[in-house]
């Protein structure tokens, strides 16, 4: 049933139920006047009951009606339409959703409950009311807020908003949490460290507004804040020092990991900080700084499984860097347009193609690392990569000019389709292909295309060499081209999607073009050393096939010449290449050439060593010694354009399979009102869009992700979702003051969170009772803060803070504290996990390795994300795992250790245990109680044993689990 | 009914009187437990519970990593015997998609087994599984599964949680979310492996994905001790232990009282049901309490890692109220390599799985288990009707159709239900997708699969994604 052939059948009877249904429906006289909010109650009520048929997807849009703008619901149907404001008897849809005749009402039967009383009621009033429309709030541009005036000045801006909404809703604030619990707060959300004793006794003698804003003054400066606040941004960027998939290898990024924590560290304004991750490459003149940025989008995960599709996997690592650019900067589920326009948000399913193709302009590929920068960590090294670099970039040129040259008249052949029975034929810029994944044993490749309006006399290959190896695949880089085979076939006859070959049809209008003269730069000919004859003769006669030893690592050159041209014309070619001498002799990258020129053509074939320039040669002998040298520097996978641009096209439910129409570059409409006529290109634009001071929606996303941080939920609480569906922020008025403040303040990190933390919302106590958890049990009005259990890095940093033995170097590769033995069992390729025996073992766990196929336990059994996707929030789990890790852990175990040493030497341990790992003063029962335990244990075992145990029990307590 | 706050009180009691140890307080932890012990695990919610009468309360899921062979086990094609080595048909190839062939030049491969009918079914077995040819009147047969990945990471992704990428909840992980745990002391999703190495994908595959995180499978290690960190740390006897965790409860205990943390409450079930776990969980891998009749039934030779002891573990643990239990068993991928073609590696595959397979369907129905315990037995795909012809003979990847089966709650026993083509290439009937293969999953457990759904980044999630119908044609 349609919404269309019901309007058809609406009449008198309906216009009577109507009436009838108006007159049952009493109201309050209060409660119809208050104004209801489109935003805030009816938008809402439509996305959960009508935009699914009636919403921004025109490919499942019903009745050619579209409910969520005025446009829509305003719209003339032929006479009537879905709301007449201020008329409810002519708004077809009150009369919908209010009728009883089951086959008039919506939502239709089998789509959902239908709407209660109070709902229609709220759909009358606002028809009532004028049928006011207001823009998605997250999308507007941002409006003038100010803090409200109170008698009482707050202490900051923040608590002026916050207590207006608390005295609207009637709620007392909780008081400031005590000095201890303030400060040990601070510290842990600041630095992911407890204070130490020292400090605590400092700020206990004068915790004063002023000690307490030099407190957070210090903290901030602090190289320990970097490190602490880097580890939310790793998640939103699924860093990880492996490839993932199956085979899981590993890989160096950690240099743009050191990146991230410095730019932190400087406060990096975040506009730089995210033009540079997104586009560093692109900036005029790039620094290498700028282009190790890069690396944010190069943690996608690489699929090195035998079977892995080069095109496939590189298709996907785009679409994740187009759903992780929309989550982390604009709170937009962009994922669900890959395969259909949005069915809530106004984001159309070309929109995401648009965006997907800022992506798809990148040098990666899908089963390799390349590319990779070199890291220079001084001045020296600098010079020595940057030399290098610059030779690297010359010789390049150089092989591409000589390439040219030496193929000079002939016309690189564009087809349209290309393939083999086994390995994928990656395209390359120059128009040449490589051949990746599996490695064949034989194989045959084929190139199939139009040539439109002309002819065909000669075809040439060239066998290319890469990285200095090749160009077979080879062991020692031979391969053994036995039989090259030209078709064509009159282009009018080929139909679309007309699978057909030559061989497996017959009739298929295809014409063998017989080949009558074959010459090569070279063949291999090892008779006299007692081995074979490869003739380029037998690529076109019997005979074992063309081969090129001992010519490895160069390039070779082979062509035919046609028995009798092929006149212009209109031609489908297929050129077939068969490989099936076995032991992997096939081509590891060629490229293939036409030519119709008439010009005097070689009559027999043979040698003619002419065919390979020496320029040509001496090009890429000389890359290939360059590489060789290249400076023994840690390398970082960063983002590199491509020179050719890649065509985007829109796939069809979003499978790369079903290419349909080309897309450009673009913005998503619904939220650029501040640039509608931009015409962007490159990643570049799309950073300076992002980060465009009117781009309201991404700066409210971001300090909406550094306020979760400090307490635990956003103010919006669906930090990922700021779409139509996702949440209304508790304190609009707060956000928008606070993202205008930070944008005023230059994009500023550290002065957001000063502003947040030195706030009195942010120092209340967040002990609650139980009367106020159940008017607000998740905090979201702030009369009190949220006690939060540490993220597993967290947790160990502090275990290893008060342990004593945290090691503070920071940065540099990887590093691997102790974890239990067998975590490996169930990964495809079993690693080793060596733990270090020196510093790395106690240095902070942002510097721990993640192996995506099995991260660090300790950390994953405490919520730590798989790093697979971008995570911008993670759960806060409590299991019988986490008890057992704590309880057991031999890592654990150690850290006790440690810190019952560093009581064994106080003067009262029991009772200084409490300040030194809790921040506060025991409790006599508590002192004792700790003291009963290592009495225990002394008496069974010894005295060490005894305060190693004390030190286990003070690291499993719920209290040092949590931030206050 | 007693209160649940008066438990509270209770506990507070009880610890000022001093010297109160973990046994003294096992009663008030049965009490609590039954009160609100898994509600607290679950961060005080509550499971969403079954839409209607679950037919199943437990899975059993023998996940055949790799992909077997379904023309060597369970599909002789006489068809496809007579056109061994010819080539397909382009109508048959156009559009399809292969790992490693090329389907253009690839001959077909008649089976290379022999087989026979079996029980009053009929249902017809090879000569590779012959005991699972003795039960084939307790399964029901689906001859024509699709999937839609074709690589074994994505595919194992997608049996799994309906999606060829990371990030969504397995099958065992909506069956705890929805139904919650009747385990006391063991985890609710047990994963179990076994072969020379993990099934590719690792963690993901029984990942909660966007649910909380207790709702992840818990693999169990194949040998020594089952989850990482249950034995006592190295010079702690079990009294120190109980003295350590009462210390700690102790503590928690009075913090509690300060700042009324539900959370911290929660905490202290934890490390109530971690203490237990210590002592429950060795017992549950000490297969020497199994009589010698039952060891030989499954094949389990001494304590050594293998399919038929976690077959064993399997129904120990679902006997204990574990709610889903997966087994993986590595290196059905027979592609035609040395390793891996439909030799001997076959052979011995199926020597590893298919006595232990069988016997849990037996053990559990002389148990009286079998009614209300799902198993399924299948990989992430089939392979091709096309041989593959490396060094050795093997076929290829394929998703177009493929056969699994199923037994126990609530399934048809001694059915079959799809067919396919003369060849085996495509279904002509019954064609079952994986979704359809969860909905039905789901439904067996009480659940309608449209409803069981989650919030996540904007959108209502679901283990059968945007499609998936129940087959009822294998419904008892």
């Amino acid at each position: 049933m349609s919404f269309g052939n019901c309007f058809a059948r609406y009449g008198l009877a309906a216009f009577g139920s109507v009436l009838l249904v108006g007159a049952l429906w009493p109201r309050s006289g209060a409660q119809a006047d208050e104004p209801v909010s489109w935003q805030n109650e009816i938008r809402p009520l439509l996305g959960e009951k009508c935009l699914l048929c009636h919403g921004p997807d025109p490919s499942s849009r019903e009745a050619d009606l579209r409910l969520d703008s005025p446009a829509g619901y305003l719209a003339d149907l032929g006479g009537y339409a879905a709301v007449a404001p201020g008329d409810l008897d002519e708004s077809e849809l009150i009369y919908r959703i209010s009728t009883d005749d089951i086959d008039e009402r919506m939502p239709p039967e089998g789509h959902g409950e239908p709407l209660t009383a109070e709902e229609v009621d709220l759909f009358r009033r606002w028809v009532e009311q004028g049928a006011p429309f207001e823009a998605h709030w997250a999308y507007a541009p941002f409006r003038e807020v100010r803090p409200p005036v109170k008698q009482a000045p707050a202490a900051s801006p923040i608590d002026a908003f916050v207590s207006a909404k608390l005295e609207a809703e009637g709620l007392q604030p909780a008081p400031l949490a005590d000095p201890a619990t303030q400060l040990r707060r601070l510290h842990l959300d600041l630095t992911g460290l407890p204070p130490s004793p020292e400090e605590l006794a400092s700020f206990l003698a004068d915790p004063s507004e002023q000690a307490y804003a030099q407190r957070v003054d210090a903290l901030l400066a602090s190289p320990d804040f970097a490190v602490r606040w880097a580890r939310p941004w790793l998640d939103a960027a699924r860093y990880a020092d492996s490839h993932g998939f199956t085979i899981d290898g590993g890989r160096s990024v950690w240099p743009w990991r050191d990146w991230v924590v410095d730019a932190i560290d400087a406060d990096l304004p975040f506009d730089e900080f995210t033009i540079q991750q997104l586009a560093g490459d692109l900036l005029p003149n790039a620094t290498r700084s700028q282009r190790l940025a890069t690396g944010f989008h190069r943690n996608t995960q690489i699929n090195q499984e035998g079977g892995a599709k080069d095109e496939e996997n590189r298709v996907n690592a785009v679409i994740d860097r187009t759903n992780t650019t929309a989550s982390v900067w604009m709170g937009a589920t962009m994922g669900c347009a890959q395969c259909h326009t949005h069915k809530y948000d106004p984001i159309s399913h070309t929109e995401y193609f648009q965006v997907y193709a800022f992506f798809n302009q990148t040098r990666d590929s899908g089963v390799s690392s390349d590319p990779s920068l070199l890291i220079a960590r001084s001045v020296e090294e600098e010079k020595q990569a940057q030399a290098w670099e610059t030779e690297q970039h010359r010789l390049r040129a150089a092989i591409v000019a000589s390439h040219q040259s030496a193929a000079e008249g002939w016309e690189t052949w564009q087809p349209r389709a290309w393939g083999s029975n086994g390995p994928e034929l990656r395209p390359e810029e120059d128009g040449s292909y490589s051949v990746v994944g599996q490695n064949a044993v034989f194989s045959t490749y084929f190139l199939q295309g139009r040539r439109s309006g002309q002819g065909l006399r000669a075809l040439r290959l060239e066998a290319l060499p890469r990285g200095g190896r090749g160009p077979g695949r080879g062991s020692n880089g031979n391969f053994v081209l036995q039989q090259i085979r030209v078709y064509a076939r009159h282009a009018a006859e080929v139909a679309e999607g007309d699978a057909s070959t030559p061989e497996n049809a017959e009739d298929s209008g295809w014409v063998r073009l017989p080949l009558v003269v074959a010459v090569a730069d070279m063949e291999q000919n090892t008779s006299s050393e007692g081995g074979n004859h490869y003739p380029i003769s037998s690529t076109i006669n019997d005979g074992p096939g063309w081969a090129i030893k001992p010519g490895f690592g160069q390039p070779h050159v082979a062509q035919w010449y046609l028995a009798e041209a092929l006149p212009a014309g209109d031609w489908e070619l297929r050129v077939e290449l068969q490989q099936e001498h076995g032991g992997n002799h096939t081509l590891g990258a060629f490229r293939f050439l036409l030519d119709d020129e008439e010009r005097e053509q070689p009559t027999e074939s043979g040698i003619d060593p002419s065919l390979v320039d020496a320029t040509w040669r001496a090009a890429i002998d000389a890359l290939r010694v360059h590489q060789s040298k290249r400076p023994r520097l840690p390398m970082s996978l960063v983002m590199e354009a491509r020179e050719v641009p890649r065509t985007t096209h829109l796939f069809g439910r979003g499978s790369f399979l079903d290419p349909q129409q080309i897309v450009e570059p673009g913005f998503p409409a619904a939220m650029n009102h501040f640039a509608p006529e931009a015409q962007p290109r490159t990643r570049l634009d799309l950073a300076h869009w992002l980060m465009d001071e009117r781009n309201a929606l991404v700066h409210r996303v971001t300090v909406n992700r550094w306020w979760q941080q400090l307490f635990g939920l956003g103010l919006v609480e669906t930090e990922d979702d700021f779409g139509l569906r996702g949440g209304q922020a508790s304190h609009p008025d707060l956000l928008e003051w606070l993202a205008q403040d930070y944008v005023a303040h230059g994009y500023s990190r550290k002065h957001v969170v000063r502003q947040i933390v030195r706030s009195h919302t942010y120092r209340r106590s967040s002990s609650t009772d139980a009367a106020t958890r159940a008017v607000d049990p998740r905090n979201r009005l702030l009369a009190r803060q949220s006690r939060l259990r540490l993220e597993g890095e967290a947790l160990r940093d502090a275990a290893l803070s008060v342990s004593g033995l945290l090691h503070p170097q920071r940065g540099g590769p990887p590093v691997q504290p102790p974890q239990p033995d067998g975590v490996f069992a169930f990964t495809q390729s079993r690693k080793t996990w060596k733990a270090d025996e020196g510093d790395g073992r106690y240095r902070r766990s942002l510097y721990t390795r993640i192996w995506r196929s099995s991260p660090f336990p300790f950390y994953t059994t405490f919520d730590a994300p798989s790093a697979s996707n971008s995570c911008t929030r993670r759960g806060r789990s409590n299991t019988a795992l986490q008890a057992l890790t704590l309880a057991n852990d031999p890592m654990i175990l150690e850290l006790a250790a440690g810190l019952g040493g560093r009581l064994s030497g106080l003067e009262r341990p029991f009772e200084q245990a409490f300040p030194l790992v809790l921040s506060r003063t025991g409790l006599p029962n508590e002192v004792a109680r700790l003291r009963e335990h290592w009495e225990s244990v002394a008496s069974a075992r010894d005295e060490m044993a005894a305060w190693t145990s004390v030190g286990r029990v003070l690291l499993n307590l719920d209290e040092f689990l949590n931030r206050p | 009914m007693i209160d649940p706050r008066e438990l509270q009180r209770i506990s507070r009691r009880a610890l000022l009187r001093r010297g109160l140890g973990l046994g003294s307080l096992a009663f008030l932890d049965l009490l609590r437990r039954d009160q609100a012990g898994s509600r607290l695990l679950r961060g005080g919610q509550d499971p969403p519970g079954p839409h209607f009468a679950p037919k199943a309360k437990r899975v059993i899921w023998l996940f055949m990593a790799g992909a077997p062979s379904q023309f060597e086990l369970f599909e002789p094609k006489a068809t496809l015997q007579r056109l061994d080595g010819q080539v397909l048909p382009p109508s048959l190839i156009a559009g399809k998609r292969f790992a490693f062939l090329d389907g253009a030049t690839a001959k077909l491969l008649g089976t290379q087994r022999k087989f026979a009918q079996h029980g009053e079914s009929g249902a017809t077995v090879s000569e590779l599984l012959p005991h699972t040819a003795k039960i084939v009147d307790e399964l029901c047969f689906l001859r024509a599964m699709q999937g839609k990945e074709i690589n074994h990471g994505p595919a194992k992704l997608f049996m799994n949680t309906g999606f060829g990428q990371f990030g969504r909840p397995s099958a065992g992980a909506w069956s705890v979310y929805g139904l919650g745990s009747e385990a006391k002391d063991l985890p609710g999703f047990v994963v179990l492996t076994s072969g020379n190495r993990g099934p590719r994908g690792g963690a993901p595959l029984w990942g909660n994905g966007f649910l909380p995180t207790q709702f992840a499978g818990t693999p169990f290690r194949a040998a020594g001790d089952p989850v990482l960190n249950l034995r006592n740390p190295e010079g702690v006897d079990d009294a120190e232990q109980a003295d350590f965790f009462d210390t700690v409860g102790d503590l928690n205990r009075i913090a509690s009282q300060q700042h009324e943390d539900p959370e911290t409450e929660a905490r202290i079930a934890a490390y109530e049901l971690a203490a237990k776990m210590q002592t429950s969980t060795p017992d549950l891998v000490d297969l020497s309490q199994e009589p010698e009749s039952v060891r030989s039934l499954y094949g389990v030779q001494d304590n050594r890692p293998s399919f038929a002891r976690n077959c064993l573990l399997a129904r120990r643990l679902v006997e204990r109220g574990s709610r889903f239990v997966q087994l993986y068993h590595a290196d059905w991928d027979h592609h035609g390599d040395g390793g891996n073609n439909l030799g001997k590696p076959l052979e011995d595959r199926c020597r590893e799985v298919d006595q232990a397979s069988a016997a849990l369907v037996l053990d559990l129905k002389q148990r009286g288990l079998l009614e209300d315990t799902l198993v399924i037995w299948g990989g992430e795909f089939g392979r091709t009707p096309l041989g593959e012809v490396r060094n050795f003979i093997g076929r290829d990847h394929h998703i177009d159709a493929f056969t699994m089966w199923m037994a126990g709650g609530g399934i048809k026993a001694g059915s079959s239900y799809g067919e396919t083509d003369e060849i085996g290439f495509s279904p002509t009937s019954g064609a079952t997708s994986v979704h359809d293969f969860h909905a039905t999953i789901l439904h067996l457990l009480g659940f309608d699969h449209l409803k069981l759904t989650h919030r996540s980044q904007g959108r209502d999630f679901r283990l059968t994604d945007v499609e998936g119908k129940v087959i009822h044609q294998v419904l008892a």
